[in-house]
């Protein structure tokens, strides 16, 4: 019953525009991705300082592939929250649920059938959106990440636990409150992260404490920066020989004690959300 | 409650057991056939349903039978719905009990065997008809040879043959009407819950609803009808029960409910005030406008006494026109406050 739910969740996620539009418009930033690289490449080989630094043409490749995983991330992100943030309350006030609820199935099915739908599509649009970007990167200047299996793992996990959360407010709150109350939470993650960044950066420990409260509260720019020091090459080197934090990469990751926080905050806010729509009046 | 029936079968008994709770109002002993030997399809002891102050559902108490036609009736806001969604397990009740076919409310097993028309008929309207029934067999764990079996059968049961590969949102709202009866149909199921059937429909299809509610009632099946249509609900229901403000005012069988009572309007000339008190003292008068005078009497053989008491009393009757009560004018009557008939 729950894969039944989950292929029906997917096929209704597919055939919605604005899926699709999402998408459409990756499709485009992959081939400007693709385009632009291979310009910046050019560049870099036409540059006769650049092309004659291994190390300093590795963290180029390394920040620009940053830059393209931070767009599939960011844009996983709002799909997982703008695909699935109605998917419950949307189809309470719509009625649509009052024809599926009471045939044979448990209300856990609904939430975790719907989820798991929800969870094969981002997965399948993170893994090909990653993968296309390493490649575009790979091609152009022969950078390939260190640890790109677990780095794509915590984008996938970032992913779900946007999704996860976004499952709990749908099956507690109506669609408004919870696509609010989650794109919040969002860019909340984003400001404490850039916030503790700063603070690592001019070792102001207020701003680091913000920051990894902020992090407890919602790990998802932690997962971004744990993804980007997997990802990275560690940063831009410069004249010095000494590596700096580019625009996307981090000088002080969080410690992957952060994934496993994240995994469970994920599972938690799902077994929360089945737990809120046993008992929630349809 | 007048002309209560004898017990003789399931639905006579459920009747007068309901009747007698409803009678001792909230809070009365359980109606149910369980004396008789016999499950009742449905079953509800004080059910309640209450949002923060506001009391939905007030103790409500019923017993229908299997193989019965249930009209479930009242005004907007009389909680209707609410009654229907507890029972299929779509809300949580505030407290009381329910049963379908003697098992809790909520029972995978028996929601195998349940099936429901919403009323608002609101589907998945990216779907054609054929995959929305596709999904909707599946939910009910349905073989792939018996899925398509029933998809075929209650497509042409609801006349949607030849719409089987159109999307839901290309279909007016009489058509989503008749495919949500189709799903409601899709596991042949014991107990129909059908909440407002023919809202939507055109005269022919509420015709075609009507009939495909007797025959229901001819393989056995137990249908709860909820509907403001009281003609509808008149021509096809074994029993009725008006709810209003959360509380059945009024349930029994329909043939006991209606009885023989006949409105009868009398043209009168010459009427005087003696006149006037004879026949308000032995009839019911419900209306008295110059020489109109209507009266209600609750057996037809009392409408010629009637005729005999003008025309002693010395009136001259220049019309008699008599007219058996409908549910519509129970209806009235009883949501209304009307007096006791």
């Amino acid at each position: 019953m729950v894969l039944l739910l989950a292929r029906f969740t997917l096929r209704e996620a597919v055939r919605k525009k604005a899926v699709l539009g999402g998408v459409v418009l990756t499709l485009v930033f992959l081939l400007l991705y693709g385009v632009g690289t291979y310009l910046a490449f050019r560049d870099i080989d036409h540059n006769q300082f650049l092309s004659g630094q291994p190390a300093v043409r590795r963290g180029i490749s390394g920040e620009l592939l940053l830059a393209g995983l931070y767009f599939v991330d960011f844009i996983a992100g709002l799909l997982a929250i703008f695909s699935s943030v109605g998917t419950i309350s949307t189809e309470i006030e719509q009625g649509t649920l009052h024809a599926i609820v009471p045939k044979p199935l448990r209300r856990w099915e609904v939430v975790i059938g719907k989820w798991l739908g929800f969870a094969a599509m981002l997965a399948i649009y993170v893994v090909v959106t990653t993968l296309a970007a390493i490649v575009i990167v790979y091609f152009q200047s022969g950078y390939y990440p260190r640890e790109a299996g677990a780095g794509l793992g915590v984008m996938l996990l970032h992913t779900l636990l946007l999704l996860s959360l976004s499952m709990l407010g749908t099956s507690t709150l109506s669609t408004v409150t919870n696509g609010i109350i989650v794109f919040m939470l969002y860019a909340l993650a984003l400001v404490g992260g850039r916030l503790e960044q700063l603070g690592t950066l001019i070792r102001n420990q207020t701003l680091i404490d913000i920051g990894i409260v902020t992090s407890l509260i919602i790990p998802s720019d932690a997962l971004w920066r744990l993804t980007s020091s997997m990802m990275g090459a560690g940063g831009l080197v410069t004249g010095g020989g000494i590596p700096q934090p580019g625009m996307f990469s981090v000088t002080d990751p969080p410690s992957t004690w952060m994934a496993v926080y994240a995994a469970v905050y994920a599972a938690v806010a799902l077994v929360a959300a089945t737990l809120a729509f046993r008992r929630r009046d349809l | 409650m007048e002309g209560r029936p004898a017990a003789t079968d399931s639905t006579r008994a459920v009747g007068a057991r309901g009747d007698a709770a409803m009678g001792a109002g909230d809070g009365a002993a359980p109606p149910g056939l369980r004396a008789t030997g016999v499950t009742p399809a449905i079953e509800s002891l004080n059910l309640r349903k209450t949002y923060g102050q506001h009391v939905a559902v007030s103790g409500l108490t019923l017993a229908i039978a299997p193989g019965e036609i249930f009209g479930f009736l009242g005004p907007n806001g009389a909680g209707k719905s609410t009654v229907v969604k507890m029972l299929l397990g779509l809300i949580f009740p505030s407290g009381g009990t329910a049963r379908l076919l003697g098992r809790p409310i909520g029972d995978a097993g028996v929601k195998a065997r349940l099936g429901f028309l919403p009323e608002h008929f609101r589907f998945h309207e990216w779907l054609q008809a054929g995959e929305f029934l596709e999904f909707h067999a599946s939910l009910y764990r349905m073989p792939g040879p018996r899925r398509r079996q029933r998809i075929g059968e209650v497509l042409e049961l609801v006349g949607l043959t030849s719409r089987v590969k159109d999307r839901l949102h290309t279909f007016s709202k009489g058509m989503l009407q008749r495919i949500g009866i189709a799903q409601a149909l899709l596991n042949d199921p014991e107990i129909v819950f059908l909440d407002e059937p023919t809202s939507a429909l055109d005269p022919l299809g509420r015709r075609e609803v009507r009939d495909l509610i007797r025959k229901l009632k001819a393989q056995g099946k137990t249908v709860f009808l909820n509907s403001h249509l009281l003609s509808e609900v008149e021509m096809v229901c074994d029993r009725v029960a008006i709810l209003d403000r959360g509380r059945v005012v009024r349930q029994g069988l329909l043939r006991d409910l209606l009885g023989e009572s006949h409105e009868v309007e009398l043209q009168i000339g010459n009427m005087t005030p003696e006149l006037r008190q004879e026949l308000a003292g032995r009839y019911r008068l419900l209306r008295a406008d110059g020489v109109a005078v209507t009266l209600g009497v609750t057996c037809r053989d009392e409408i010629p006494g009637i005729a005999e008491a003008v025309i002693r009393g010395g009136g001259r009757l220049y019309g008699l026109t008599a007219r058996r009560f409908s549910l519509e004018d129970l209806f009235v009557a009883v949501v209304e406050g009307g007096s006791e008939r």
